[in-house]
């Protein structure tokens, strides 16, 4: 089974790489293998049952969200 | 944590010289040179202030020598700080014109404090000059790439980056040469390098997003991206930080590297005994990590955030993609 953090990265990666993210809706345990994580049958069909388009319109929406985001500001100098 | 820094009397005794110093020029340099002044003062810029009376007090030193090193170093920093504000385009046009005028005060008030520890024939002229063209050329290449990826930087295009401090190694030349030990200025002068290569990275990574956005050449980007940092890559890059950020290494060997050169300097100071740079390089080192983990920390739980929105939509409706 995969943990939190795993799904997060395995998630995550689909939203930054296009060809990731067309193998994860594809085939979510073989993406997941790529990174050496296993899935659970629950966990697949989850993935399985996201639309590649609806996940391409997230990764825009994140990519655009992480940028406008400044991760600076503790006051250092 | 504030880091550390001289005694106040001496901080006081110094601002009070420079105001002093200002109060003979027009009004609108007085009200320019304030603020500046405002925004240079400790506990910011903590290491320019100090560093002449920490070397100064390890290498037994007069107070008042330190405390004219002291004022020297402030009138330097004021003078680069302003040179660089307006090189990055950080003044506005209306203030340009002051800014300027400033700028050759600060310069001309720097030159004459140590004209008055050091004759005209002082080897510590040559130092003042070299120093200043490492500054000058380190900032002209600030503004480009480095023509290579971040992955390929060797120990020249390292110290290369610290040169943008280079000033600071005048006042350590000044008081190895004032307390007649020449000869240690070589280790002094690596021991900086590697403080400032350090912190210059640092620097990196905090304004890596107002840099680029500014069309600034900046190193931290350069490490998580090889594309070229023009206007037309822009948006690419920020993907390419965001992605190593969040799914990537979270910039830990970035973070290594500067932990690493602010380590060499801590042990050359602390083997030279100069207590006060040993306990600032320390605070350093641990504002850097803190730093470091922060980013990584606040990184994955945006992406926590946003997985949990895809994956669970109706329990996950309320969260935010981006922390408030």
């Amino acid at each position: 089974m995969a943990t939190q953090a795993q799904m997060d990265r395995l998630v995550g990666k689909a939203l930054f790489d296009a060809e990731f993210r067309a193998l994860l809706i594809a085939d979510p345990e073989k993406a997941a293998r790529s990174l050496r994580y296993r899935l659970t049958e629950s966990q697949a069909a989850r993935i399985r049952s996201l639309s590649a388009e609806e996940l391409a319109q997230l990764a825009a929406a994140f990519a655009e969200a992480a940028s406008l985001n400044s991760f600076h500001g503790i006051g250092f100098w | 944590m504030q880091p550390p820094r001289l005694p106040q009397m001496l901080e006081l005794a110094v601002r009070s010289q420079v105001d002093a110093a200002l109060a003979d020029e027009p009004a609108d340099l007085i009200e320019l040179g304030t603020r500046l002044l405002d925004r240079l003062s400790p506990p910011n810029w903590a290491l320019e202030w100090s560093l002449p009376g920490w070397l100064g007090r390890a290498l037994g030193l007069h107070a008042s020598a330190i405390a004219a090193l002291t004022l020297a170093n402030v009138y330097g920093l004021a003078y680069v700080k302003l040179r660089d504000d307006l090189s990055d385009g950080e003044i506005s046009e209306g203030d340009r014109p002051a800014a300027l005028t400033l700028a050759m005060t600060f310069h001309r008030r720097w030159l004459l404090t140590y004209t008055g520890l050091f004759p005209g024939d002082s080897p510590f002229w040559s130092f003042f000059e070299r120093y200043m063209a490492q500054w000058i050329a380190a900032t002209l290449r600030s503004r480009q790439a480095l023509g290579k990826p971040f992955r390929d930087y060797d120990e020249a295009d390292l110290r290369g980056l610290g040169e943008r401090g280079a000033p600071l190694m005048i006042c350590a030349a000044a008081v190895c040469l004032l307390a007649r030990q020449e000869g240690l200025i070589p280790s002094f002068e690596a021991m900086l390098g590697h403080l400032l290569t350090g912190a210059v990275l640092l620097d990196h990574a905090l304004d890596w997003s107002d840099d680029l956005a500014a069309g600034r050449y900046n190193v931290f980007v350069a490490y998580a991206s090889a594309l070229p940092q023009t206007f037309a890559y822009k948006g690419a890059n920020r993907r390419a930080v965001a992605e190593e950020l969040m799914v990537g290494n979270a910039a830990r060997p970035y973070f290594r590297l500067i932990g690493r050169e602010l380590q060499v300097a801590t042990d050359a100071s602390c083997a030279a005994g100069v207590t006060g740079l040993t306990d600032y390089l320390i605070w350093l080192q641990s504002q850097a990590s803190d730093y470091g983990r922060r980013l990584a920390q606040d990184s994955r739980t945006r992406l926590h955030a946003l997985v949990g929105r895809i994956l669970e939509p109706a329990l996950a409706a309320d969260i935010p993609v981006t922390p408030s």
